[in-house]
């Protein structure tokens, strides 16, 4: 089966290559256009009021407004949904500094030297865990209270804290959760794992100040902790439904939190910082700058060691890409399914069924599948206890079961009623007529859409990281969040939907070809 | 005992009734052709005998048993009845052979190597062995439905029912189908046919149907109706089946189109060429070589009613202006040609003017 290079494979060619042309461009071109930092007030070296009136990035779902109205006034706020997301932009110039808690800005200096603060501090916050009103496991809440006042008096909340916020790697570690006993339930706890060293990923595992504390409380009190990772924005409307027990990650004690949530007593009082471009600083004080004279190759093997290799990260793309296709198969599967059930319903069954019908493929098409996610996540399986993978399954067997029962409708509709006449004429029951001549016929109409249908769907997927699904896109903003690199984790998983979604097209365009009349036959010269 | 029995058969749909009290029996080994007016009920009639319709009110028994009950298993029926369509509806998935020995092997469950060797024999038969590996998007109309009468006949029919299986046909094709149907009216089969073909009905049937008003109006042999319909309604229908109008409105009309329109109306009632070249030549001499030359005759109306039947024509010319009949110039060629050329004519005048002839 020989395949011939056509426009399409050319075209196909030509879009990659400016795909990751553009991609390499800031990584070619790393010195790209800074807004330029002055020193405005002319005190020799740069200060936070140099920053009025720029571009802050700050992360959603912490409140930073009131810091950022009284120490850089007049500046625009742009608000990103993770830590690894600002270092990008600000590396790219998109803004001109973040606003962070000092410990996390830490973290970020000691991986990436581009990366400074400004030495000055501004009002420190503080932060609590928060809890569930609907949590089924009684006095979890108090427990954790009593906890905290527990460790903060023998010391041990004081030596967390020299773990996580120190140097020493080897002793930022957790033992495995499997460890717990758990005779008095199983604790859910919603974070976001984008946030070191509060709660990050580390060889596959969740670690961190906060998870650190966690563990240590269910050690304590004889739970079990699941870890569920989801969207920083997401986890207190995880809390708030009940869907999980524990909210953490870096969540602020304000008044806002607690009329949807109950807050734990603060375990840890943060600062905050403006994190900036490491040569802003450096230029006013006439230093070298940093990071320069590195070639090319020097810098892609050092990207592909910080991405890939360093903690075996190559790990978690692994398990991203089974996840991605877990869902997509399943719920191609499971759409399809429907969709065909859906055709067969509209042929025989009472007049009630087709407006029915039409309704749900409406109603499906007219919801955004990101909302429909979030609908089947926050509501209607908020106390199910059903993992977030099959509500993915679930919500896009839906999604795809409309989609997809249109497009079967279409091909079967397309197919003229005399076949399914002629069929019945010689003795065939209707639904031998419809297994044996109208499905196999309409099938070879509708496939080719079926086809884009199904890569749709692929492509899709990568939303599932609003209800705490780690696919593919969740496990490079993981890794992303560790290395600070928005490149290769980027292109690699671009490079990765793309090939899964040649395996899509190529898989459909063999069943085409299987199950469409041998035209060669009658080719070939065999004759009767 | 009747293979078939039609009890009072009712069909209505929202708008309209095409039957409203059909009563019949038919016989092993009868041909019947059902004619008729567009519109009568015909198909509709013949879908009715296997089930493809539900009839409102009526029974219909096949051999005995009673079609239209709910208990009555139409599959099973349907496998002794095969179906010609008028668009073929060859299976378009599968090849012609395919097309042929599916049903026998997936409904008779008969071996498939048995089912290809009989298949082959009637591909043969029907002319389209040649062509047994092609699918049916590869085969011209006529070629299509020689394989749709194969694939019925290879389920082993008590009867076939035709319906309209030349009216989708291109005029070249309708031959080749017909001479397939005739075989089998030799050997036979019992055939139910709806038919706009009057030579081919009157030739092929043993028994003839005339439905109009969604009844059957006359039922007799093939001479019964053909040459001595009973009801008035009959007769028009067998003798005034075609009729072709022309008016000429201008001195300046179009004379080439307007033969050319007479040429074609011939060929598609399979005229002789004597009788085409005929009416073309009544048509010249009456209109362009004397009524148009006379002022005053305009518009001219010509209109040309053929019967099948006994391939006569009727011609009737008529036209504006005082008393004048062209026939009756005895100076004029053209008078002189017209008479010899038709059997009888005839005159008359009293709002306008009336030329009568017929030409066999």
């Amino acid at each position: 089966m020989k395949k011939k290079f056509t426009i399409v494979d050319a075209a196909i060619v030509v879009t990659l290559i400016i795909l990751v042309a553009l991609l390499l461009a800031p990584v070619l071109f790393p010195e790209s256009s800074l807004q330029e930092i002055a020193d405005t007030n002319g005190d020799g070296k740069i200060t936070l009021s140099d920053y009025d009136g720029k571009k802050i990035g700050s992360i959603t779902g912490v409140n930073y407004d009131l810091i950022i109205n009284k120490y850089v006034p007049g500046s625009t706020v742009e608000y990103y949904s993770n830590y690894p997301d600002l270092v990008v932009a600000l590396k790219a110039g998109i803004i001109d500094a973040f606003i962070i808690d000092e410990p996390a800005l830490a973290a970020i200096m000691m991986e990436d030297p581009e990366v400074s603060q400004v030495p000055e501090n501004m009002s420190s916050w503080l932060m609590s865990f928060a809890f569930s009103e609907k949590s089924k496991i009684p006095n979890l809440y108090n427990n954790m209270n009593s906890f905290i006042a527990l460790i903060r008096e023998d010391g041990v909340l004081d030596e967390i804290k020299d773990i996580w916020f120190g140097d020493d790697e080897s002793k930022k570690v957790i033992p495995p959760l499997d460890d717990l006993t758990g005779e008095n339930g199983t604790v859910k706890v919603a974070l976001e794992t984008t946030y070191a060293p509060i709660v990050y990923m580390k060889n596959e595992q969740v670690v961190g100040y906060e998870a650190d504390i966690l563990y240590r409380f269910c050690d304590h009190y004889h739970y079990k902790l699941e870890f569920v990772d989801m969207q920083y924005d997401a986890i207190l409307p995880a809390i708030a439904t009940g869907k999980c027990d524990i909210g953490a990650s870096g969540l602020e004690c304000t008044e806002d939190h607690a009329e949807s949530v109950l807050l734990s007593t603060p375990h840890l009082e943060a600062g905050t910082s403006l994190a900036v471009l490491a040569s802003d600083l450096l230029e006013t004080n006439n230093a070298p700058a940093i990071g320069t004279g590195k070639s090319f190759s020097e810098r892609a093997m050092s990207s592909f060691e910080k991405n890939l290799v360093t903690e075996s990260r190559w790990k978690l793309i692994i398990k991203g890409i089974g996840t991605t296709c877990l869902i997509t198969v399943l719920s191609a599967l499971f759409g399809s399914i429907i969709a065909f059930g859906m055709c067969l319903l509209r042929r025989c069954a009472s007049k009630l069924a087709n407006p029915v019908l039409d309704a749900y493929v409406r109603i499906i098409q007219g919801i955004p599948l990101v909302i429909l996610l979030m609908i089947l996540f926050y509501v209607i399986f908020a106390n199910s206890g059903i993992e977030s993978v099959w509500i993915a399954v679930i919500g896009f067997s839906i999604s795809f079961s409309a989609h997809a029962a249109v497009i079967m409708q279409s091909g079967l509709d397309s197919i003229d009623a005399g076949q399914e006449e002629a069929a019945l004429a010689l003795g065939f029951t209707h639904n031998q007529a419809f297994f044996r001549f109208l499905y196999p016929q309409a099938a070879l109409r509708f496939l080719p859409v079926y086809r884009g249908e199904l890569v749709n769907l692929l492509n899709n997927t990568s939303i599932v990281g609003y209800i705490a699904v780690q696919d593919l896109t969740k496990m490079s903003d993981i890794i992303r969040s560790r290395s600070y690199e928005a490149f290769l984790p980027l292109i690699l998983s671009t490079l990765i939907y793309f090939v899964l979604a040649r395996i899509i097209t190529v898989v459909v365009d063999i069943v085409l070809k299987e199950i469409s009349p041998r035209r060669m036959r009658s080719k070939g010269g065999e004759k009767a | 005992m009747s293979m078939i029995v039609v009890d009072h058969l009712r069909k209505e749909y929202p708008n309209v009734t095409p039957l409203k009290d059909v009563c019949t029996e038919i016989n092993k080994g009868e041909v019947i052709s059902i004619i008729g007016p567009s519109g009568t009920g015909k198909s509709t009639f013949l879908r009715c005998l296997n089930g493809l319709e539900q009839p409102t009110s009526g029974k219909i028994y096949v051999n005995g048993e009673d079609i239209t009950s709910k208990k009555c298993d139409i599959t099973k029926i349907r496998q002794k009845m095969g179906m010609v369509f008028q668009s073929f509806n060859l299976f378009s998935n599968l090849s012609v052979l395919e097309n042929v020995i599916t049903a026998p092997v997936n409904v008779l469950k008969m071996p498939r190597d048995e089912a290809e060797k009989k298949a082959k024999a009637l591909l043969l038969r029907v002319g389209m062995l040649e062509k047994a590996d092609n699918f049916p998007d590869e085969l011209s109309g006529g070629q299509k439905q020689r394989v749709a009468i194969a694939r019925a006949i290879a389920m082993d029919p008590e009867i076939i029912l035709f319906d309209e299986p030349t009216s989708a046909l291109d005029p070249t094709m309708v031959g080749e189908v017909l001479t397939v149907i005739r075989s089998l009216a030799r050997e036979g089969m019992t055939m139910i046919i709806v038919t706009h073909e009057m030579r081919f009905a009157r030739d092929v049937s043993t028994r003839v149907f005339y439905m109009d008003e969604g009844v059957i109006y006359e039922d007799g042999s093939p001479e019964q109706i053909f040459d001595d319909p009973k009801n008035e309604k009959t007769m028009r229908f067998i003798r005034h089946l075609k009729t072709l109008s022309l008016d000429i409105t201008t001195a300046s009309f179009d004379f080439i189109g307007m033969s050319t329109k007479i040429g074609v109306f011939g060929q598609d009632n399979l005229m002789t060429p004597k009788m085409i070249r005929n009416l073309n030549l009544v048509f010249e001499e009456l209109t362009s070589a004397t009524l148009i030359q006379r002022p005053g005759t305009l518009p001219i109306h010509f209109e040309v009613e053929y019967s099948n039947a006994d391939e006569s024509a009727k011609v009737t010319i008529t036209y504006e202006g005082d008393a004048y009949n062209p026939l009756e110039d005895e100076d004029s060629l053209s008078a002189s040609i017209v008479n010899k050329l038709c059997t009888s004519s005839s005159y008359s005048h009293d709002d306008k003017n009336t030329i009568v002839l017929t030409l066999s």
